[in-house]
C-alpha cells in the first residue's frame, strides 16, 4: 500500500452467488482486499469475471436473483452488510460514488445536468436549492464542466463522451463521498479523453483524499494510474501487488498473459499472445485451479488442488509461479 | 403488466367469437336474414325469435349473424387494401432518393387534408357500391396513417448498419425492402392493422347508418342501426341495442388486441 | 497502374439546414483534402479521436457516403466516376467491419442468414453452397457450426465480431475496412482478433484501413499510419518512424495519453476538457488552439503538408524536431 492511510474500504472473504444455486459456481468466491484513503486499487479482469458484481455488492444493488453468500463488508467503521436496506440506501449516493461505462444510460435524458446532480445533493443533504445551488457551482468546476455551471441547462446529449463522463463524477461526487467506485469508466472513450479522466480522479485522490476502486478489463491503464493491482480470475483474486512493480513481472500466468496481450508500442512483429480456450462459464468449475486448463505453467497437482492467495508479499494464489524477472 | 398481457388474449378471443358467431351462427339457427313473417312484424324477443324481428318481420338475430359477415369481411378488406397501400407508399417514400420522399409526402399532406368522411360520402353517393366497392373505397382513404409510419420507419432503418452493409453487398432496393425493412417494421404493423381493423368497422357501420353502406336487403350491423334507429322510439328497443352492441364488441375487440400487442411491443424494446 | 488503393484530395462536406432566423446554409466539413495511398497486402492504420472524421474517411472510401470533391482510385481505376452497375464489382471487392457488430447484423436473423447474406447478394449462389460455404467462413474466423442457428443476441462480444468479419469475408473483398474492430473488447479478445487479422492479411493479400483511436493496436497491425484531427491530416508515414519520433504535436499529444504502465504513474497535463469537435478554428491550423507549441503564424495560415526526411508528411508549421519528439505533452 503505498499511501499508508486510514482504511475506507474493507472486504472480507465476499462470495456471491446466485440464490438459487444448484450445481453454479460462486460468481464471486472468497475475495478481500482493502483500499485506503486517497488510494487507488485497480480490479482487473475479462468480462465475467465478478469485478462488476463485486463493485454491485458494496453498494447492496446485486441484481435480481443474485446474492451475497458470504462475507463482510466495511466502510470506516460502519458494516455495510449488517445494515437493513433503507440504512444502506441513504449512505449510497452520500458516503460512495458510482460512476458507470455509459453515463447515457446513467443519467436522464429529458433533465438537464443541473438539475440531475442537485436533486442528487437535497436527496441526501437536504437543504435549500440555493445552498444546492452554490454547492453545484463548485463541483462543476471541479469536475472540468465549469462552462456548464452557468447560463442555460445542459442536457446529457449535449455533452461529449468524455462530458458526460464528468458529469456522472460530479453527481457522484456531490455528497462528498469518501469511496469512490469506477466501473470501466474509460472503456467507451478514446485514449485522449481517457487520459482527461484518469487525470481528474488523480486529482480528486489528492486533493480529496478519495478512495477509488477503479474497475477496468486494460491491465497496462490499471499498470500506469493505479496504486495497487487485483486481478480476477473467475470471481477469485489471483494476484494482487504494487501497480508500478506488476506490469514488470507478473507473478500469476494469468496476469502474465494479459500484459502479454496489450500490443506493445514499439516493436513491431511477433504475434500477440493469447490466451486459449475461455474462461469457466457460470456452470461448475474445473477441479483444481480455475486457471489450469489455460495455463501454460498447468501440473499435475494444479488439477487436484486449487492454490490459496499467500499472504505475503508478493501476494499470488498460483504453485508454479513465472519467475520474478520478466 | 398482468393485466397488460391479457388483453390481446382477451380481445383476439372476443374477436373470434364475434366470427364465430357471423359464420358459424346461422348453421345452428332455424331464421333465415331474408325471410319474412309477415305474420310477426316488429315481434320483441320471444322464444321463437330470440331476438325479436323487424318492420318487414325478419328475424333480427339472424340478420345480425349476416350482417356480422359482411361488416366483418368488408372491414377485413379494406384493412388489408389500406394496409398494403400503405406500406407500399410509405416503403418507396422511405427508401427512394430524398426528391420522391419530398414529393410523395407533399401528397400526402394534400390527401389528409382532404376529410375523410366528406370524400366516402361523395363516392359512395355518386355510385352504389357492392361489398368489395366498398372495401375498395374505405381501404383506399384508410392508407395514409400507414404510408406515414411505414415512411419513418424505413427511415429509420434504412439507416441501420445492417442495412448499409447489405447495399455494401450489392443489395437493391426491393430486396432491402423485403428482407429488413418489412422485418423491423412488421410488429407496430401488425398493431396498427389491428387498429385500423377497428376504425374500418366504425367507418363502414357509420357510412351504412347513413344509408351509403350494404344496401338493403343485404344486412349489416350499421345498415340495421340505420333502420332500426325509427323504429326504436316507438318502443322497438331490440332493433338498435343488439346491433349497437356488436359494433361495440367488435371495435372494443381489436382495441384491446391493438393495445395488448402494442405493451407487449413496447415490453419487449424496453426490456 | 499502381495495384491497391489511392485516394486524391478527398474532401466531404455536410451542408446543415439554416437555422431558423439565418439565412445562409452552414457547411460542416467533415474531412478536408485528404490524400493517401494503401498499397495491396499493407495496412494503413487511421488515428485520431472521435469526431475527428475517420469513420467518415472508411465511409467515403466505399461509396458509402457522397464526397464533395476528390478522387479514389482502386488498381488505378477511377472508382468515384462509376455509377450503378458499373460500381458494383468494386464495391464487392472493397468490404467495411462496422464499428459496432450487434448494430450491423440485423437482430431478426440467425448467423447463418447473417454470413450467407451476401453470397446470396453478391454471387446468387444457392441454398446448399451458401450453407456450406458460410460454414467455411465461420471456421476461418474461428466459429463453429454451432453458432449457425444463433441470433446476434446470443453471442458474446468477441464472437460478434468474428461473425462480422466472416460476412465481409464472403464477398472474397481484396480490402477491408476496420472501423474501431476491437474497440469493445477486453484485452484478451482483442488480442486473438488482432492475431486473427494478421493471418487473414498473411493468407489472402488483404490491405486494410484500420481505423482506431488506439495508436497501441495500429503500432501492432498498421505499416503507414495517418493521423486525423477535426477532419485534417495531422501527420503521415511509416507507423514505427511516427511512434518513435513524432513530428506532429499532435501525434505527440496522442503517444503521451496512452497508458505507460512500465515507467509507473505520470501526471499528465493534457488541455481541457472542452470537446474539441465542436471547436475548431475556421482560420489557420484546425490544431491550434490546444497545441503547446503554437505561435502567432499558426493561428493566420493554414500549414500545407510537407514532406519530411523523405517519407512522410506533416502538416505543421513548426515540426517537432528528431530528438525532442519523444514524450511531449
Amino acid at each position: 500500500m503505498s499511501a499508508q492511510g486510514r482504511i475506507v474500504l474493507d472486504v472480507r472473504g465476499l462470495t456471491i452467488g446466485l440464490a438459487h444455486a444448484g450445481r453454479a459456481r460462486p460468481l464471486v468466491d472468497d475475495l478481500s482486499f482493502e483500499v485506503a484513503e486517497g488510494e487507488m486499487l485497480a480490479f482487473v479482469g475479462e468480462s465475467g469475471s465478478g469485478k462488476s458484481l463485486t463493485a454491485a455488492a458494496i453498494f447492496g444493488l446485486l441484481p435480481f436473483g443474485v446474492r451475497r453468500l458470504a462475507g463482510s463488508i466495511h466502510l470506516h467503521d460502519t458494516v455495510l452488510t449488517a445494515l437493513p436496506e433503507p440504512a444502506l440506501r441513504a449512505r449510497r449516493g452520500r458516503d460512495m460514488g458510482l460512476v458507470f461505462q455509459n453515463p447515457l444510460t446513467a443519467l436522464n435524458p429529458s433533465r438537464g445536468i443541473r438539475a440531475q446532480i442537485a436533486e442528487t445533493y437535497r436527496v441526501h443533504r437536504g437543504g435549500t436549492r440555493r445552498a444546492a445551488q452554490k454547492r453545484l457551482r463548485a463541483l462543476l468546476t471541479e469536475v472540468g464542466l465549469a462552462h456548464a455551471a452557468d447560463g442555460p441547462e445542459t442536457y446529457p446529449h449535449q455533452l461529449s463522451g468524455g462530458m458526460r463522463q464528468r458529469a456522472m463524477i460530479a453527481m457522484a461526487l456531490v455528497c462528498d463521498p469518501t469511496l469512490l467506485i469506477a466501473d470501466e469508466p474509460t472503456t467507451a472513450l478514446d485514449v485522449v479523453v481517457q487520459a482527461q479522466i484518469l487525470d481528474l480522479l488523480a486529482r480528486l485522490r489528492r486533493e480529496r483524499g478519495l478512495a477509488v476502486v477503479f474497475i477496468t478489463h486494460d491491465l497496462a491503464l490499471a499498470a500506469s494510474r493505479a496504486d495497487r493491482i487485483l486481478v480476477l480470475y473467475a470471481g477469485r483474486g489471483i494476484e494482487e501487488g504494487r501497480a508500478a512493480d506488476f506490469f514488470e513481472a507478473p507473478r500469476h500466468p494469468y496476469s502474465r498473459a494479459l500484459r502479454d496481450a496489450v500490443p506493445p508500442l514499439h516493436g513491431h512483429g511477433g504475434r500477440l499472445a493469447e490466451i486459449p480456450g475461455l474462461p469457466p462459464g457460470p456452470g461448475a468449475l474445473p477441479a483444481g485451479c480455475r486457471f489450469a486448463p489455460r495455463c501454460p505453467n498447468a501440473r499435475d497437482d494444479c488439477r487436484q488442488n486449487e492454490p490459496a492467495m499467500r499472504r505475503t508479499e508478493p501476494r499470488f494464489a498460483c504453485f508454479h509461479p513465472c519467475p520474478e524477472a520478466p | 403488466m398482468v393485466r397488460a398481457a391479457s388483453a390481446e388474449y382477451l380481445g383476439a378471443a372476443l374477436m373470434l367469437a364475434l366470427a364465430f358467431f357471423s359464420w358459424a351462427g346461422p348453421a345452428f339457427y332455424a331464421h333465415d336474414a331474408l325471410a319474412i313473417h309477415a305474420r310477426h312484424i316488429l315481434a320483441a324477443p320471444d322464444a321463437r325469435f330470440l331476438l325479436g324481428t323487424d318492420a318487414l318481420g325478419r328475424d333480427t338475430l339472424a340478420r345480425l349473424m349476416r350482417g356480422g359477415q359482411t361488416t366483418l369481411a368488408v372491414a377485413f378488406g379494406a384493412s388489408a387494401i389500406g394496409l398494403f397501400a400503405g406500406l407500399a407508399y410509405g416503403i418507396l417514400a422511405g427508401l427512394g432518393p430524398a426528391w420522391i420522399d419530398r414529393a410523395l409526402m407533399r401528397l400526402l399532406d394534400a390527401l389528409l387534408a382532404i376529410p375523410t368522411l366528406i370524400l366516402m360520402i361523395f363516392f359512395a353517393a355518386i355510385v352504389p357500391l357492392g361489398e368489395t366497392g366498398l372495401a375498395t373505397l374505405l381501404g383506399l382513404v384508410s392508407w395514409p396513417g400507414i404510408a406515414r409510419l411505414a415512411r419513418n420507419e424505413t427511415l429509420a432503418a434504412r439507416e441501420r448498419d445492417y442495412v448499409r452493409a447489405a447495399r455494401q453487398f450489392g443489395a437493391g432496393g426491393f430486396y432491402i425492402a423485403r428482407t429488413h425493412i418489412l422485418r423491423a417494421m412488421l410488429p407496430l404493423v401488425i398493431v396498427n392493422a389491428t387498429f385500423l381493423m377497428a376504425d374500418m368497422i366504425l367507418g363502414l357501420s357509420g357510412l351504412s347508418f347513413l344509408g351509403l353502406g350494404i344496401q338493403p336487403p343485404h344486412a349489416s350491423w350499421g345498415g340495421l342501426l340505420n333502420t332500426g334507429a325509427g323504429l326504436a322510439v316507438i318502443g322497438s328497443w331490440w332493433l338498435i341495442v343488439f346491433p349497437g352492441l356488436a359494433i361495440f364488441l367488435a371495435i372494443l375487440a381489436m382495441n384491446m388486441l391493438g393495445q395488448g400487442l402494442l405493451a407487449r411491443l413496447n415490453g419487449e424494446a424496453s426490456g | 497502374m499502381m495495384s491497391g488503393l489511392q485516394v486524391e484530395n478527398l474532401t466531404v462536406e455536410y451542408v446543415k439546414r439554416p437555422r431558423l432566423g439565418h439565412k445562409e446554409e452552414r457547411r460542416h466539413t467533415a474531412l478536408a483534402d485528404i490524400s493517401f495511398s494503401l498499397s495491396g497486402g499493407k495496412t494503413l492504420g487511421i488515428v485520431g479521436e472521435s469526431g475527428c472524421g475517420k469513420t467518415t474517411l472508411g465511409h467515403a472510401v466505399l461509396q458509402m457516403t457522397p464526397i464533395s470533391q476528390g478522387r479514389i482510385f482502386w488498381d488505378g481505376i477511377e472508382i468515384t466516376a462509376l455509377k450503378g452497375a458499373a460500381l458494383r464489382p468494386f464495391r464487392r471487392q472493397m468490404q467495411l467491419v462496422f464499428q459496432d457488430p450487434f448494430e450491423a447484423m440485423n437482430p431478426r436473423m440467425t448467423v447463418d442468414r447473417i454470413v450467407s447474406e451476401p453470397l446470396h447478394l453478391a454471387f446468387g449462389m444457392a441454398r446448399v453452397a451458401r450453407q456450406r460455404k458460410a460454414i467455411e467462413l465461420l471456421r476461418r474466423v474461428g466459429l463453429d457450426e454451432a453458432a449457425l442457428s444463433r441470433h446476434p443476441r446470443q453471442l458474446s462480444g468477441g464472437q460478434r465480431q468474428r461473425v462480422a468479419l466472416a460476412r465481409a469475408l464472403a464477398t472474397e473483398p481484396r480490402l477491408l475496412v476496420l472501423d474501431e474492430p476491437t474497440s469493445g473488447l477486453d484485452v484478451s479478445l482483442q488480442a486473438r482478433i488482432l492475431n486473427l487479422l494478421r493471418d487473414l492479411q498473411a493468407e489472402k493479400g488483404l490491405s486494410y484501413l484500420f481505423i482506431s483511436h488506439d495508436l497501441s493496436a495500429i503500432s501492432y497491425v498498421a505499416h503507414c499510419t495517418l493521423v486525423l484531427f477535426g477532419g485534417h491530416m495531422m501527420e503521415q508515414g511509416p507507423t514505427t518512424a511516427l511512434i518513435e519520433s513524432p513530428a506532429h504535436p499532435y501525434t505527440a499529444s496522442l503517444l503521451a495519453a496512452l497508458p505507460n504502465p512500465t515507467s509507473g504513474r505520470d501526471m499528465k497535463t493534457l488541455s481541457s476538457a472542452i470537446s474539441r469537435a465542436s471547436h475548431i478554428p475556421s482560420m489557420g491550423c484546425v490544431y491550434c488552439p490546444w497545441c503547446h507549441h503554437a505561435q502567432s503564424r499558426c493561428h493566420l495560415d493554414s500549414p500545407e503538408p510537407t514532406v519530411l526526411d523523405g517519407e512522410r508528411l506533416v502538416a505543421c508549421h513548426y515540426p517537432l524536431p528528431d530528438k525532442a519528439r519523444q514524450r511531449e505533452p
